[in-house]
């Protein structure tokens, strides 16, 4: 009894504090650190919380506080952050790149239904160089979960792509080692010609991405660490993430 | 010689598929001296995008030069790639 009322404080001070280290609970409630760390995989275990990083950098995260942002979004962000497949709509998992291929045709389709022709086009070009980013700059080198979560919301007009690959600041890290941080890494990766493929010269895909968005009133919001990038028709607008995403999320409204 | 690129797909945005479609063209396709003219033709062409294109139209670029032409067409996922790669110029 007295162990469920301290693993529901224990969450509430997670959803209050999302993404803190095991020390601080302690700290907080004055436990003893093997309890709390019982707590905390009871909790993990019930799909409550979800950690990430590696000892002695762990973060603990609360899944209910991703899921208030909105339900859709928050449901692939528990996703991102966690790669734990209870989060995982009904097919949405492609597993490897020709099955993204084969439902980026789909999303062809039923988007020609409901938009115009050019916007239709532009919508899967932008999808299909974010989604394919995820292939080309993770394959052999995922966290745990091999592939991207392509999921659309057509009422909606969202579509989202997820992966638990490297995320950017690891990528363009390996081209550009003086880069800073998860927001630095975004600015890049938006504005200039860069690609974490050496010695390969390239790098336009999300500069065509953002240009789309601008010009088009589309709306995108990108995740990868601990940054988050906005762009819509006003620009590009970076800011520090409130979760902290592994990988990549992508989030495209139309 | 005329391209039809629909041949390779409707959506072209892989960097790979861009890569093999290269190849393919290269041992079946194009002509194998440099001063043909080797005309692209985008009809039927859903999408096309940055990756797909730099794969296949860049070494086309580099090998036929001037001799490459693209042909006009008015879808924007066509137009905005081409001016991403910097080949705008030429349709």
């Amino acid at each position: 009894m007295r162990d469920n009322k301290r693993k529901e404080q224990i969450l509430e001070y997670l959803e209050a504090n999302s993404g803190s280290k095991a020390v601080e609970i302690v700290n907080y409630f004055q436990l003893n650190a093997s309890g709390v760390f019982r707590h905390l995989k009871k909790l993990s275990e019930d799909g409550l919380i979800y950690k990430t990083g590696k000892p002695p950098k762990v973060f603990y995260f609360c899944y209910k506080k991703n899921m208030k942002e909105d339900s859709f979004l928050g449901k692939q962000i528990n996703w991102a952050c966690s790669g734990n497949s209870q989060f995982l709509g009904f097919d949405t998992l492609c597993s490897t790149r020709d099955l993204f291929q084969a439902r980026l045709e789909k999303l062809l389709h039923d988007l020609l239904k409901i938009t115009s022709e050019n916007a239709a086009y532009l919508l899967v070009a932008i999808v299909g160089e974010i989604g394919n980013n995820a292939f080309d700059h993770n394959l052999g080198n995922w966290r745990d979960v091999a592939g991207l979560v392509f999921d659309i919301d057509l009422a909606g007009r969202e579509i989202i792509l997820s992966d638990r690959g490297q995320g950017v600041l690891a990528t363009i890290k390996r081209v550009k080692p003086d880069v800073k941080n998860d927001e630095d890494a975004l600015r890049i990766a938006f504005t200039k010609v860069i690609s974490g493929r050496f010695p390969e010269q390239r790098g336009n895909g999300l500069k065509f991405v953002k240009k789309v968005v601008v010009e088009n009133n589309f709306y995108l919001k990108f995740y990868s660490g601990a940054a988050v990038c906005q762009i819509d028709s006003y620009g590009l607008k970076l800011d520090s993430g409130k979760v902290i995403i592994p990988g990549v999320l992508a989030l495209i409204k139309f | 010689m005329r391209v039809e690129l629909k041949k390779f797909g409707l959506i072209l945005t892989s960097r790979p598929s861009g890569r093999e479609a290269f190849l393919a063209a290269q041992s079946y396709l194009l002509p194998k001296n440099a001063k043909e003219i080797v005309e692209i033709n985008f009809t039927g062409v859903a999408v096309l995008s940055p990756s797909w294109a730099d794969e296949f139209l860049t070494p086309l670029k580099k090998k036929y030069g001037q001799n490459l032409k693209l042909l006009p067409t008015n879808n924007q996922s066509v137009r905005e790639t081409l001016k991403t790669i910097g080949l705008d110029g030429m349709n």
